[in-house]
């Protein structure tokens, strides 16, 4: 009797433990459960998940109280404010500062010569350029600039800087960039090796190129004590724990000239490196976090109006500026280069269900409403993005040449990929095509992209702050390896379209519409989603505030001061 | 004694090198390329090739292996990290300190109550006081590490507010990580001293230790323990190595930047000079923890010191 009542002890005791870890585990599987079922729940499971709507997905920045004391009415600082990052950003060297979260840290302690948007490049180091000519370009800095240790900066010292980052090997997409002289102490000319017509073509040379003392390199360690020109200086750093900075008293530039996305309405900016999403939302909950980036899904609704925390906390979604895709390998004798084939696919795209188990906005076009030159009609074109039509795609399905083979899927290991990758496996075999998964980290991912045999069709994603710039990995052949661009299409005429589009008098809605008509037409791409990020704030925040490319600035932000 | 200690440290050379070959051979043939995740997807071909000839990786493999075992063990330098751009050493040393913190305090607690339950279960066999502590232990040994911190966190961070759930700011950011890393180490030791301290209980020496009239408490204490203490020393070496090898999920859990974290961030990066480099440190931790278990062997036990001095394992 003994004996029993202790086994059953026992095993109550693990079942309890299992049950629980279960409870646990269970949050982001569910779109891959329903996915993986048999073909004729699929699509079941695809409508059921589509008609939940995310709590995230409506929500706007909360309106600023127009009656309260702020930063902006006092012109004082906020004291201080913690920021959760979920990754360690590694090291402070003056490189690579838009991998990452290095890219949170950076512009406060880093200054370019110019910020950019969508078309535009602003002075930010510099007073502006001039075109001397179709091969050379003359930018003259301000003669006041200095950096947090006091050092004054010329342009021996942007010479210098532009060496020592493109010595590091992080110097990418420089391929117009021929060489950088000094004209005089506070102007140096840039040699092109091709005339510059490209939309926003020197995003990389002229605007993530950040500008130090050389003196301040040489005699210090940027890795962890950096000295830059910013509205910041690093007070402490330590690596894979937190980056701490201090608003500048002294920040070289007048309040007039500062641009957007230069100010330091904060005094003590706190970043904490937190790797795990549930410390982000016990830390917002405890109170010792003010901002985060990655608060679950599942964890919104508790910060949203009406949740456990909306008396301290608000929500914002934010547009990320990035598309994710699914294009097929076009290759050779590929199934893909079937049209009826590839209208087949994307008609049996059920993309409400799609976007959802990848916690992502539904697509319905070739680009968001991120991007300043969105057209809202292309969301309302009648085609395989707008409609999910699975009687459609067993009619193409039928008019095509596939034969029942297995077709490769692949996707990265991340899990909004994972899930999208199951739930399109689903829903091919609903119509009848069969396909296995392959998952791979994102870096094998784009190794196979250019291989004509390591896949059938693949998800990724693109981005930037350009909608040309964001389809560059999709249709221009010219950028990538081998003139293949993803899906190793070979037809001509898209990349023919893609470089009208792509200069500075060609970018304008005829030619982004002749491509996307082009593209669409051709079914050569199909878009199932628009990623965006949720930020949990502290409801200190008045209004968030971005620079010209659309990223957040908590120095900009406004803040309550009552 | 010296001829057997010298005889481990010479294997111990060997089982590093091994280590060194084996982990850079495994990492040169790991699918993935580290200078595509260094520059991101925006890279073009030809600036990922830039990288490949700037981070040696066109070379040959036999070179870059005669490159790293030269810089390893003639000129003692792990390299600089492609990721972090600072020499690994230096990270591997600031980041140590905080892995030792938790690993050592982890092990005291280990040694003490575990010493102590298993104590107290062994001497109350048949008992309820040995089910109940032996039903603990069980939990304990059953329970994943990382649920467990995530638990305490929930209890006293998110409900009680007494300790901090991440960060290394005070000493009390110390205390989550540590009782987690011991709680499965503790209920180890506790059945391991448990057994063998019923090995010895109906020993010949223990019932004339009590026929003689000694205290119980010193029957356990000089009579049963030493004697008993063999495999509990077996169990809390490998413990300790145990505790910092698998340090990477409690540091990833509480955000602490120790080396099992900066090895988690470099394997996922592709950062092989600091993957290399926090292989090769828990391989020689392990080997000198070892080492010192064979040797307090010989303190505890005054036969296996005999075997020792007289040349034989």
């Amino acid at each position: 009797m003994k004996r029993r009542t202790k086994k059953l002890a026992a095993i109550l005791t693990i079942a309890c433990m299992t049950l629980t870890m279960l409870a646990g585990c269970g949050n982001s599987g569910s779109g891959s459960t329903d996915a993986s079922n048999d073909a004729g729940n699929s699509n079941a499971s695809a409508d059921a998940a589509a008609e939940q709507e995310t709590v995230a997905a409506v929500i706007e920045q909360v309106e600023k109280d127009e009656s309260r004391a702020t930063t902006e009415t006092t012109g004082e600082r906020f004291e201080k404010l913690v920021v959760a990052i979920n990754a360690d950003p590694q090291d402070l060297n003056p490189w690579n500062g838009n991998s990452g979260t290095k890219s949170y840290i950076y512009p406060y302690v880093y200054e370019k010569l110019f910020d950019y948007d969508a078309e535009n490049y602003y002075p930010v180091l510099a007073k502006g350029y001039e075109v001397v000519d179709d091969y050379h370009w003359d930018v003259e800095i301000y003669d006041y600039i200095y950096d947090s240790a006091g050092n004054h900066i010329t342009a021996d010292d942007v010479l210098y800087s532009y060496q020592v980052q493109i010595d590091s090997g992080y110097a990418v997409k420089f391929e117009m960039f021929e060489s950088i002289e000094k004209v005089d102490d506070y102007t140096v000319r840039f040699t092109w090796n091709k005339p510059i017509d490209g939309v926003c073509e020197l995003e990389w040379v002229l605007c993530q190129i950040v500008i130090f003392s050389q003196k301040a390199y040489e005699e210090g360690d940027f890795a962890v004590s950096p000295v830059g020109t910013g509205p910041y200086t690093v007070k402490s750093f330590t690596a894979g724990s937190s980056c701490v900075l201090e608003a500048r008293d002294d920040y070289w530039q007048t309040e007039e000239l500062t641009e957007r996305g230069h100010h330091a309405n904060v005094q003590t900016l706190e970043f904490r490196v937190i790797s795990e999403s549930a410390q982000h939302v016990i830390g917002l909950q405890s109170g010792t976090l003010d901002f985060s980036f990655n608060v679950p899904t599942e964890n919104l609704s508790d910060f949203a109006e009406g949740g456990q925390y909306s008396d301290r906390y608000n929500i914002y979604r934010a547009p990320s500026g990035q598309i994710q895709w699914l294009i097929g390998n076009m290759s050779g004798n590929s199934i893909w280069s079937d049209i009826n084939f590839r209208l087949a696919v994307y008609y049996a795209m059920n993309t409400e269900a799609i976007a959802k188990v990848a916690n992502i906005e539904a697509g319905t076009a070739l680009c968001s409403a991120k991007y300043d030159n969105y057209y809202e009609a292309w969301s309302q074109l009648d085609n395989y993005m707008t409609n999910y039509d699975v009687e459609l795609a067993a009619e193409y399905l039928e008019k095509s040449g596939y034969n029942g083979e297995t077709l490769k899927l692949l996707a990265s290991n991340e899990e909004a990929f994972k899930n999208a990758a199951t739930m399109i496996q689903s829903l091919l075999t609903g119509i009848g095509v069969n396909v296995e998964v392959e998952i791979m980290e994102e870096a094998a991912v784009s190794a196979c992209l250019t291989e004509p045999d390591a896949y059938d069709l693949t998800i990724g994603y693109c981005g930037g702050p350009t909608l040309i710039g964001t389809w560059n990995r999709l249709f221009n052949n010219a950028d990538f390896a081998d003139g293949s661009c993803i899906g190793m299409n070979a037809d001509e005429k898209v990349p023919e379209l893609y470089a009208a589009a792509n200069s500075a008098e060609g970018y304008n809605m005829e030619n982004l519409t002749a491509l996307m008509q082009y593209v669409v037409d051709n079914a050569y791409c199909y878009v199932y989603g628009y990623p965006s990020t949720s930020y949990v704030y502290n409801n200190q925040i008045a209004e968030l505030v971005t620079n010209y490319a659309a990223e957040l600035r908590f120095g900009d932000c406004v803040y309550y001061m009552d | 004694m010296r001829k057997y200690i010298i005889n481990r440290l010479l294997w111990m050379i060997v089982i590093v090198i091994a280590t060194a070959f084996l982990i850079f051979s495994i990492l040169y043939f790991t699918p993935g390329d580290p200078a595509r995740y260094l520059l991101g997807t925006t890279a073009s071909e030809a600036d990922i090739a830039a990288k490949h000839e700037q981070m040696g990786l066109n070379d040959p493999y036999l070179v870059q292996l005669g490159r790293y075992m030269y810089d390893t063990f003639i000129r003692f330098d792990f390299g600089t990290s492609w990721v972090f751009e600072v020499p690994v050493y230096s990270e591997l040393a600031s980041r140590l300190p905080r892995t030792l913190i938790i690993g050592l305090f982890a092990m005291v607690l280990n040694v003490i109550v575990g010493l102590s339950l298993g104590i107290f279960a062994g001497t109350h066999s048949g008992k309820w006081q040995d089910s109940l502590t032996m039903a603990i232990a069980m939990v304990f040994v059953s329970c994943p590490d990382f649920w467990v911190a995530l638990m305490m966190i929930l209890l006293f961070t998110a409900r009680l507010g007494w300790l901090p759930a991440y960060g290394i700011d005070s000493w009390k950011c110390y205390i989550m990580p540590i009782i987690a890393s011991s709680l499965g180490g503790v209920a180890n030791n506790a059945r391991q001293t448990r057994s063998s301290i019923l090995e010895v209980f109906r020993a010949d020496y223990i019932t004339t230790a009590r026929a003689k009239g000694q205290v119980e408490k010193k029957v356990v204490l000089h009579h049963m323990l030493p004697n008993a203490l063999m495999p509990i020393i077996t169990s809390l070496g490998t413990g300790l190595s145990r505790i910092v090898a698998g340090s990477a999920v409690i540091e990833a859990v509480f955000s602490i930047p120790g080396v099992g974290q900066y090895m988690l961030t470099s394997v996922n990066y592709r950062d092989y000079p600091a993957v290399r480099a926090c292989v090769l440190f828990f391989a020689v931790f392990a080997a000198i923890v070892m080492l010192l278990v064979d040797l307090v062997y010989a303190f505890v036990d005054p036969r296996i010191k005999a075997k020792y001095d007289s040349g034989r394992k």
